[in-house]
């Protein structure tokens, strides 16, 4: 249909009204483009994703999305026939992700420090057995005596395996309660079939409150390796081979929550101080916990192998100057850091408006 | 996970504290001095005088891949830094010639990647062989709660069976810190028979640390609709070999006019209907060797054989085939002698199919050479045609099962150089070809000799 037959008195004709709106959102798009455009131009080398992170974290993305379509279709399934809840074309996590579910930037760090700790956990080098034939860290604990210290190191175990498994349980249960939440709803939405009737909505939202209700947050990795940290508190002794160890079994959850546990911060913010490239902050911590200054070698070489932005000579010349340093003077330099992240964040906020 | 070739020694060298190479194997000392350096210098190889360093400074051993220049290549090295009482220690292997401009994709990644693809179940062990991960494909019955399985010994999970030829792949590989395939194996919760196969994780010293494996559903027949191999055979054999006896030797009865006279349309008739059911019989016959052949348990016996004796025996049988076809069969003079080792009635139906498939193969007027020959420890049997030859691709193709010689010409079951070379190998021997297109045909069967 031509444009030439506008009439004022009826109107744009559909097909034209339809593409002025595709004109419209093609403009919000191009003014999108160039930001990112500009963002990537400004981006320095160390601070872009490279294209093991981006694969890896969007097939995390999509295992998490379809764990809970899978869930929500189920429960809804229940409520109206299966048939009116359409079968979504293509990816429904790229259809998310077009829709701007990544301006949530809690989800983006989320799987950011998710990937990362996958990618060196694949790299990280075994360490040679002392032991022959002695079975890894975990094996071990998952038989110990100690009922607590086995529950929690086998529940630790099939976290990781549910995490990186292909069965129906992949993915299930795998986010933060608050990040899971909003994820559900985003995927409810996105299952509703344009110009839904109000029964798929309502059997979309009972199904949505179903998935938050059965959520159990304690059976993710992070918790399990909570509590696992915590029931070897009273067990093992020394903390530095016990992390190297962890490490050498590719354990990095562990990792981060035996040095949340050991100097008493919030694992996030463990995690963030194990995963930065820049190892300052984690020798300043093992120095703090009084980490013998070969585990602390070897631990930052094992992780400078494992991942490629990590500069061996910059460790070594921070080894240097950590170990001159006293472990009260570490724990000293640390005490901030024991603070809650948002009275923290705060602090730095203040601060740079000054 | 870093590719060591576990296979190779490494090259060793020495560095002292002062970071002087003062002892090194020659192909450390050549790389060296094509950098520039000598012994009692300094190291003059950048990238690994900086692992040295490392390895020093850090007091700890460090083995890692280094990218080091040789001229206008680089060598993709895997180093191990060991800080010793003099000073360093380098163990150096792997020495692949790497060009620069070209990605590098580690092998054993892609073997991985091989390993874990189209697998139903995902698992991984530790050195002590533990299950420290499992995960099953959706659709596939994992039998219970996997999660109560990590932490336990693999075989709590898999039940490792052996192999064909009774061997272990999965024993092996673990000695050998290699990767394996087709392991078999049955899952305990179900009695659902799998394949395993695993790459191995390596520790930085290039120790084994584990396996990184997968395991596929073997398809395995509903247990009521076929009966145990054995019965089976039997069956087949009553099923069809018996009434396909009588349908040929009605054939034969009418084609030799035994009834009487009749018109020679029908005759030919028979005669079609009677090679058909010689032909049907002969495939009896090899799918009743295949079951045979392909049972675990399937032995031959090794009786003291003349191997000469029996290349003459399969050429008399095929004589008369060979004289319907024009063909000379050349065989081994009377009173030649070969001694080896085999079972009679197997060799002698190897050498038929070699034989009959030379005749079948050869033009009219041409002859086969059949000679019985020692090469070495081996009694060797070479039957030769004149036909229009084997084209190197296909040399391989047509031993496999179901693969012909000739895919356009009629008859056979494409399964008798497949049994030939199993029984041939099950022996201790094997089958070679070796032809060109337009240059005939040369099968060699080799067996053990005996003096």
């Amino acid at each position: 249909m031509s444009v030439d037959r506008y009439d004022p008195e009826l109107g744009l004709p559909d097909v034209a009204d339809a593409l002025l709106r595709r004109a419209a959102s093609a403009d919000a798009r191009a003014a999108r483009r160039l930001l990112v455009a500009a963002a990537d131009l400004s981006a320095g080398d160390d601070e872009r994703l490279d294209d093991e992170m981006r694969s890896t974290i969007a097939a995390m993305l999509s295992r998490l999305v379809d764990a809970i379509e899978a869930d929500l279709r189920h429960y809804a399934g229940r409520a109206v026939a299966a048939a009116s809840i359409p079968s979504t074309r293509g990816s429904l996590a790229e259809r998310l992700v077009r829709a701007g579910l990544l301006d949530d930037s809690e989800l983006v760090a989320e799987l950011v420090a998710r990937a990362r700790s996958e990618i060196i956990a694949n790299r990280i080098p075994a360490d040679p057995l002392e032991v022959l034939d002695r079975p890894s860290l975990l094996a071990r604990l998952a038989n110990d005596p100690d009922r607590v210290v086995a529950h929690a190191a086998a529940a630790l175990m099939a976290a990781e395996a549910r995490r990186r498994g292909t069965g129906p349980d992949a993915g299930r249960d795998d986010l933060p309660a608050e990040l899971h939440h909003r994820l559900v709803w985003w995927v409810a939405a996105a299952l509703r079939p344009a110009g839904a009737a109000g029964a798929i909505d309502a059997a979309l939202v009972d199904a949505a409150r179903r998935v938050l209700a059965a959520h159990d947050e304690g059976a993710r990795i992070e918790a399990t390796a909570q509590r696992l940290a915590a029931a070897l508190d009273a067990v093992e002794g020394s903390i530095g081979a016990m992390i190297e160890e962890a490490l050498a079994d590719r354990r990095l959850a562990l990792v981060v929550e035996f040095i949340a546990h050991h100097l008493g911060i919030e694992p996030g913010l463990s995690r963030d101080i194990v995963l930065d490239p820049d190892a300052d902050r984690l020798l300043l911590a093992l120095r703090a916990l009084n980490v013998p200054n070969e585990d602390m070698a070897a631990i930052g070489i094992a992780l400078c192998e494992a991942d490629r932005r990590r500069d061996p000579e910059a460790l070594i010349a921070s080894i240097d100057a950590v170990t001159a340093m006293s472990v009260e003077a570490a724990r000293d330099a640390l005490s901030s850091l024991r603070l809650p992240t948002a009275y923290r964040e705060a602090a730095r906020a203040l601060g740079q408006s000054r | 996970m870093n590719a060591v070739d576990a296979g190779l020694p490494a090259v060793r060298g020495l560095i002292d504290r002062a970071g002087r190479l003062i002892e090194a194997d020659a192909r450390l000392a050549e790389l060296n001095e094509r950098a520039g350096g000598q012994l009692g210098q300094p190291l003059a190889i950048p990238q690994l005088a900086a692992l040295a360093r490392l390895a020093a400074r850090l007091r700890t051993l460090i083995s890692r891949g280094v990218l080091a220049a040789d001229g206008d290549h680089d060598l993709a090295l895997w180093v191990r830094a060991e800080p010793v009482v003099e000073g360093i220690r380098l163990a150096i292997s792997g020495w692949q010639p790497r060009q620069p401009w070209l990605p590098t994709v580690d092998e054993s990644t892609r073997e991985l990647d091989f390993v874990r693809s189209g697998a139903d179940w995902l698992w991984e062990s530790d050195a002590a062989l533990t299950l420290t991960y499992v995960s099953v494909a959706a659709g596939e019955h994992p039998g219970g709660n996997l999660d109560s399985l990590l932490g336990q010994p693999l075989t709590r999970l898999f039940a490792i069976d052996t192999d064909m030829s009774g061997d272990l792949p999965m024993l092996h590989a673990l000695s050998l810190r290699r990767s394996f395939r087709d392991q078999p194996a049955t899952i305990r919760a179900t009695g659902r028979r799998v394949q395993l196969a695993a790459v191995p994780r390596l520790d930085r010293t290039g120790g084994f640390a584990g396996f990184i494996g997968a395991a596929r559903t073997v398809e395995q027949p509903d247990a009521i609709a076929v009966p145990a191999p054995d019965a089976f055979s039997s069956r087949l054999d009553r099923a069809l070999r018996d009434p396909l006896g009588a349908i040929i030797a009605h054939a034969d009865m009418i084609h030799a006019h035994d009834e009487g006279p009749l018109a020679e349309t029908y005759v030919g008739y028979a005669a079609d209907i009677a090679t058909a059911g010689r032909h049907l019989i002969g495939l009896v016959d090899d799918l009743v060797d295949l079951q045979a052949i392909e049972r675990p348990d399937f032995r031959v016996a090794a009786e003291e054989i003349d191997l000469a004796d029996l290349a003459r025996r399969a050429a008399g049988l095929l004589q008369v085939r060979a004289s319907e076809a024009r063909v000379r069969i050349d065989r081994p003079a009377l009173g030649e002698a070969l001694p080896a080792s085999g079972e009679f009635r197997r060799v002698l139906q190897i050498l038929v199919n070699l034989i009959g498939n030379a005749v079948r193969y050869s033009p009219e007027n041409s002859t086969v050479w059949v000679r019985a020959e020692r090469e070495g420890s081996l009694a060797a049997v070479i039957v030769a045609d004149q036909g229009k030859g084997i084209a190197l691709g296909d040399q391989a193709r047509i031993f496999e099962k179901f693969e012909r010689v000739d895919p356009r010409e009629p008859g056979g079951s494409g399964l008798g150089l497949y049994i030939a070379r199993r029984l041939a190998r099950a022996m201790g021997g094997d089958i070679t070809v070796d032809s060109a297109p337009g240059q005939g045909a040369r099968f060699l069967l080799t067996l053990p000799a005996r003096d």
